[in-house]
């Protein structure tokens, strides 16, 4: 059943959106981008309203401002102020709202969002990221959307489809989605002009041990640089396990791509130990930057010093072109560990509303349409046009959108806008698409997350509430020796033991308990 | 003897009256300390309460000590404890003496210029932030790039250290990067009060035939006694807190090092970073406040036996 | 006896320009590392006398010079009115804790100490300065909260009047008709400058070097002082470690300063608060004389 909405939501995605943006701002969306300059729509605006009043029960009998808080670097006043009117001669105009943006920067985003949701000021939409969505839930400081979704949100549902559903905290939903890459495939980048040079293939490898005979071809040909460099002491994450709500720090997974629902202590899996094992064994070799764990650089810098070949990350689509653009030289990627769908993937980065807020129904509105309406979106993510953004190719994207890149006479530096962190924005798939990127790269994200091998506990949010004492403590321990173990920076026999004793001592076998009890109960909920 | 009450409240009036104008002097910071610190301070039910934002603090159900569990739970506590007390202590011994003797010796120092110099100097280890200071201890260790293994080890000959993985350098390292960020400040603060300290005292005792050492030790010492207890009784109640720069990012939050490095703010910012859980990281504020709040009482309660006009209070 | 005093100072002047150079040394590295060319930093390490300088560094800032421009002002406006109000604050503060008569001297002594030992914590602050205050995303985010009054040098300062200000100066003023403010401002001041100028120094330092007011209490980047921009500069690399996804990832590398640049803004951060230091030392000095005067 699920999977049947899953596919017919793959071909229908595309169809929809269109359509929710034909329905919603009644004309095609290249054109309503190009007229959103900001002179026709406050002259349309306010006479515009009037006759509209009688007819559309959405708009607020007094005008509501919305404080919409999310992460992005680069964008400065009074530029926001500029987009802020932008986007409220739409809202205003629809709902009878005013948005007030605010934008933190990466460093400060976790703690800003916490005050403020305690404090239960200054945020009344806001991205959940980096603070856990059951936590915030918990403690009361978001609230439950089930309703407000199903009076206002369906174009959100539409949108999302089931990946709605991993939103959960016990029964109620918290948080949405955005629309970015949903699941993580596991691989490694590398500059590719050594790779053409010293005859590395990509397409002979398949495992890490195949991706090391390729490696020792470029440490033979320079020996000063590092085949595998390390960003910020962190070498690689989710090999191929579901950690079900415990990103980076894996307190009871499901191991072995998640195929049952068995959970298990990652530390003590032969997974686990043969990568470690194998990464002990390239430090030896000197496969991988001495410094690992310590390094405070990414290895981006290295590689543009000419000292590092590449890096284990992440992957997604489009990866390579998009980071080749932002280096300014040519990047390659190769999977090694197939994608794998996990809760933590979609859960992670989620659109709540603040018990704070005293217009949930707005905050729902203008949600909704954020993941809708192109044209709010596009301001919101890419500014102003023409002042912030040029189009190259009108409709040029896979979308109906158009390709666009920076305004003439800016680049990231001086725009006050800046394009960053689109990807924590409500829907960057119905949006424009950034040159450098291909014309179908929201399409191809879309498949590669429906595509993706979901995990048996896929949907499954889980809540360590219960188990914060412990889950404290092993926190610690796993900061202790994961990372280094993970850079080879160990030698994984005595210190997997001492790991796991340690572990142990600190409570994780509750843990793991928990989890398995909660998705035990999951499971047979959802059958 | 009915009278004197009467007489006492009637001088008593006459006293308050005359302090009019000191109430006035100490009101607004009184004011400010009540707005900044006391009203706040409220917030320490918040140790006690599993906390629903959704109801308010105050509605919030109690539970009971649970919050405090964490920080006794584990055989880390033990460690945590042991490293911040530790440490603690020995900033406090070694600080304060290292911070003396130069005090001493800078105000020693007869050409002025060279005085001046000396002063500013000591001091800029005290202006940067702990970020920076964390960046110049990176140049000086990383094992790749690192003065210390590129221009120091390497041409003598020596075996190059992965200062970052090896414990056992840990506690020199980061006393040194304590003593070496804050001894020019500590040395500025008694050399304030030397520099206050009546000459005629001096000159009286070269007059009676003191020498240098004689008078550094029977004026110079004695005079500095009330820094020195304010200042150290200042330090235990502070002794269960431990600067989250120097512990976390000096050692670039290198997990090998975490034995000699983990001390109970680091402890709490790494376990709880990821729960966002304030009732637990309020009952770790409580447990070092009330600790320090103790010893300071019990330290205090010492001084005022022996000397009532240094004690703090 | 000269013999043996120039001996002395000999040595003494040896320790000290030992001490100096300890702490010079790792400044010089910082100066000299933003001053390196980027790729002979990340390949050759950190030098003292690196093969190869460049500029890029300080390009970079240059090409942010008008957004550095106005937090430097930020800075300098804030450091200046804080450290006065602050100043004023504290003296007043301390002063009636010194005199003997000052009655409750025990019970307001305990008062300001015991803000040293506990606090409400972090959210209950923001709480009360936002909720209540409404001090978000105004200056005075950076100016009041926490910064203004310390009870350490409230306490600091006490203890100099109490020690240095002798009871029968005061007690001859009072004779004479003063009044506790005039006695106050034209003796105990006057008598009081070396403190004072210390103090002026660790409460315009703290000012300074403040990042966490607006890391808590400011949005708007319009506000941030030089502090906060560093701040967040320099953090962001941490950014990597708590949770970055692959999409995360590739917007970091935009933004990620290179090792240069972040040498580059420690330097640019520590220097004017350097280049001001030896300045007021100039009038530090001068309290220092007048202190000497006075015996």
């Amino acid at each position: 059943m699920k999977k049947r909405t899953l596919a017919s939501l793959l071909c229908a995605m595309m169809a929809v959106s269109v359509l929710a943006s034909c329905g919603n701002s009644s004309s095609s969306s290249s054109e309503a981008s190009s007229s959103t300059d900001s002179t026709a729509s406050t002259a349309e605006s306010t006479d515009g309203s009037e006759e509209n009043t009688a007819e559309e029960d959405l708009r607020e009998p007094e005008l509501v401002t919305l404080d919409v808080v999310t992460m992005s670097s680069g964008k400065n006043e009074p530029d926001i102020t500029e987009v802020e009117e932008a986007m409220n001669a739409i809202l205003e105009d629809k709902f009878n709202c005013n948005v007030n943006l605010t934008f933190i920067g990466y460093a400060n985003y976790a703690e800003q969002t916490s005050l403020m949701l305690s404090s239960g000021e200054d945020a009344d939409l806001l991205a959940v990221y980096m603070i856990p969505l059951p936590t915030c839930a918990n403690a009361g400081q978001i609230i439950p959307l089930d309703d407000l979704i199903e009076k206002y949100g369906q174009g959100i549902k539409e949108q999302l489809g089931d990946y709605v559903e991993c939103g959960r905290v016990g029964e109620d939903l918290y948080g949405v989605t955005t629309a970015r890459d949903l699941a993580n495939s596991q691989g490694f980048a590398y500059v590719k002009s050594v790779a053409d040079e010293v005859g590395f293939d990509a397409s002979n490898i398949k495992t890490l041990d195949d991706l090391k005979t390729e490696l020792l071809k470029v440490k033979a040909a320079y020996p000063n640089m590092w085949p595998v460099a390390v960003s910020a002491g962190e070498n690689i994450r989710n090999w191929g396990w579901d950690p079900l709500g415990d990103d980076t720090v894996n307190l009871g997974v499901l191991a072995d791509m998640a195929t049952d629902t068995t959970v298990v202590n990652l530390y003590e899996t032969d997974q686990y130990k043969n990568l470690v094992t194998e990464m002990y064994n390239w430090m030896q070799e000197g496969l991988i930057q001495a410094d690992a764990v310590n390094t405070t650089e990414t290895a981006t810098t290295l590689m543009s010093a000419g000292t590092a070949f590449g890096y284990f990350t992440n992957l997604k689509p489009g990866y390579a072109e998009e980071n080749s653009s932002s280096l300014g030289y040519e990047i390659e990627a190769v999977d090694i560990i197939p994608a794998l769908g996990c809760t933590n993937n979609v859960s992670r980065a989620t659109w709540a509303i603040s018990s704070g807020c005293d217009h949930p129904e707005s905050a729902m509105k203008v949600l909704n349409e954020l993941y809708t309406n192109p044209d709010l979106s596009n301001l919101y993510m890419y500014g102003i046009k023409d002042k912030h953004y040029k189009v190259l190719e009108e409709g040029g994207a896979s979308n109906g959108q158009s390709i666009i890149t920076w305004a003439d006479g800016l680049d990231a530096t001086t725009s006050n806008y800046r394009k960053s962190g689109t990807w924590l924005q409500p829907n960057q798939f119905i949006g424009h698409v950034w040159e450098g990127s291909a014309a179908d790269i929201w399409d191809q994200q879309r498949a590669f997350n429906n595509d993706a091998q979901k995990s048996a506990a896929f949907g499954f949010t889980y809540d360590s509430a219960t188990v914060t004492n412990e889950v404290t403590a092993c926190t610690n321990v796993v900061s202790k020796y994961n990372k280094a173990l993970l850079c080879g920076a160990l030698e994984p026999e005595s210190t997997l033991a001492q790991f796991n004793e340690e572990l142990y001592a600190a409570g994780l076998q509750n843990i793991i308990d928990e989890k398995q009890k909660q998705l035990d109960a999951w499971v047979e909920s959802n059958k | 003897m009915s009278n004197s009450p009467k007489v006492s409240k009637a001088t008593k009036l006459a006293r308050l009256k005359h302090n009019i104008p000191l109430y006035l002097m100490f009101l607004p910071g009184a004011l400010y300390l009540l707005i900044n610190n006391y009203i706040p301070m409220g917030g320490l039910i918040i140790a006690f309460k599993q906390v629903n934002w959704n109801k308010g603090i105050l509605k919030s159900p109690w539970v009971g000590l649970s919050n405090f569990e964490y920080l006794f739970k584990t055989k880390e506590a033990w460690n945590i404890t042991r490293n911040t007390l530790g440490y603690n202590i020995i900033f406090i011994v070694l600080g304060t003496v290292i911070a003396i003797a130069i005090a001493i010796l800078l105000n020693e120092i007869k050409v002025m210029t060279l005085k001046k110099t000396y002063q500013t100097i000591i001091l800029l280890p005290y202006l940067i932030s702990m970020v920076v200071v964390s960046y110049l201890v990176y140049a000086l260790l990383s094992s790749e790039s690192g003065f210390i293994n590129l221009s120091i080890l390497r041409p003598l000959g020596k075996p190059e250290i992965a200062w970052y993985t090896e414990p056992k350098y840990w506690p020199a390292i980061l006393i040194i990067v304590y003593i070496w960020k804050t001894f020019g400040y500590n040395c500025i603060l008694y050399y304030a009060t030397l520099v206050g300290i009546d000459r005629g005292y001096y000159e009286a005792a070269v007059i009676d035939g003191a020498n240098r050492w004689q008078q550094i030790w029977n004026i110079t010492l004695p005079e500095l006694v009330p820094t020195i207890i304010t200042l150290t009784l200042m330090s235990i109640g502070k002794i269960f807190y431990s600067d989250f720069g120097l512990f976390y990012q000096v050692p670039m939050d290198s997990g090998p090092l975490y034995d000699v490095t983990n001390t109970i703010d680091t402890y709490v910012y790494r376990g709880l970073i990821r729960l966002n859980n304030v009732g637990m990281s309020s009952a770790a504020g409580f447990y070092q406040s009330i600790v320090g709040f103790v010893l300071v009482m019990l330290a205090n309660f010492t001084v005022r036996k022996i000397s009532k006009e240094n004690a703090l209070f | 006896m000269v013999e043996k005093k120039s001996a002395f100072q000999l040595v003494a002047n040896i320790v000290m320009i030992l001490l100096a150079l300890c702490c010079l040394f790792p400044f010089l590295l910082l100066v000299m590392s933003s001053f390196t060319d980027e790729t002979t930093l990340i390949r050759e390490g950190y030098s003292i006398f690196p093969s190869k300088f460049g500029l890029q560094s300080y390009l970079y800032l240059f090409k942010n010079a008008a957004k550095i421009g106005k937090a430097y002002g930020i800075t300098i406006l804030i450091t200046a009115v804080g450290t006065t109000v602050s100043l004023l604050m504290t003296v007043m503060m301390a002063y009636p804790l010194s005199r003997h008569e000052f009655f409750g001297r025990n019970v307001c002594a305990f008062y300001v100490f015991f803000t040293m030992l506990f606090n409400g914590g972090l959210v209950p602050t923001y709480i009360m300065y936002t909720r209540y205050l409404h001090i978000k995303n105004t200056l005075w985010a950076l100016l009041i909260p926490s910064l203004l009054i310390s009870a350490f040098y409230v306490i600091m300062m006490r203890t100099y009047f109490t020690t240095n200000v002798p009871e029968a100066v005061i007690e001859a003023a009072r004779i004479d008709g003063a009044g506790e403010w005039r006695i106050l401002f034209t003796i105990v001041l006057p008598m009081s400058l070396p403190m004072i100028a210390t103090m002026a120094l660790l409460i315009g330092l703290g000012y300074w070097n403040d990042w966490k007011n607006g890391l808590y209490y400011l949005t708007d980047s319009r506000l941030y002082s030089i502090q906060n921009m560093l701040n967040q500069m320099l953090k962001d690399v941490q950014f990597l470690k708590s949770g970055a996804d692959a999409s995360a990832a590739a917007d970091l590398t935009q933004d990620m300063p290179s090792v240069g640049i972040k040498m580059a803004i420690a330097v640019i951060g520590a220097l004017p608060i350097m280049i001001i230091y030896p300045f007021f030392q100039k009038y530090f000095v001068k309290g220092i004389t007048i202190g000497a005067v006075k015996g």
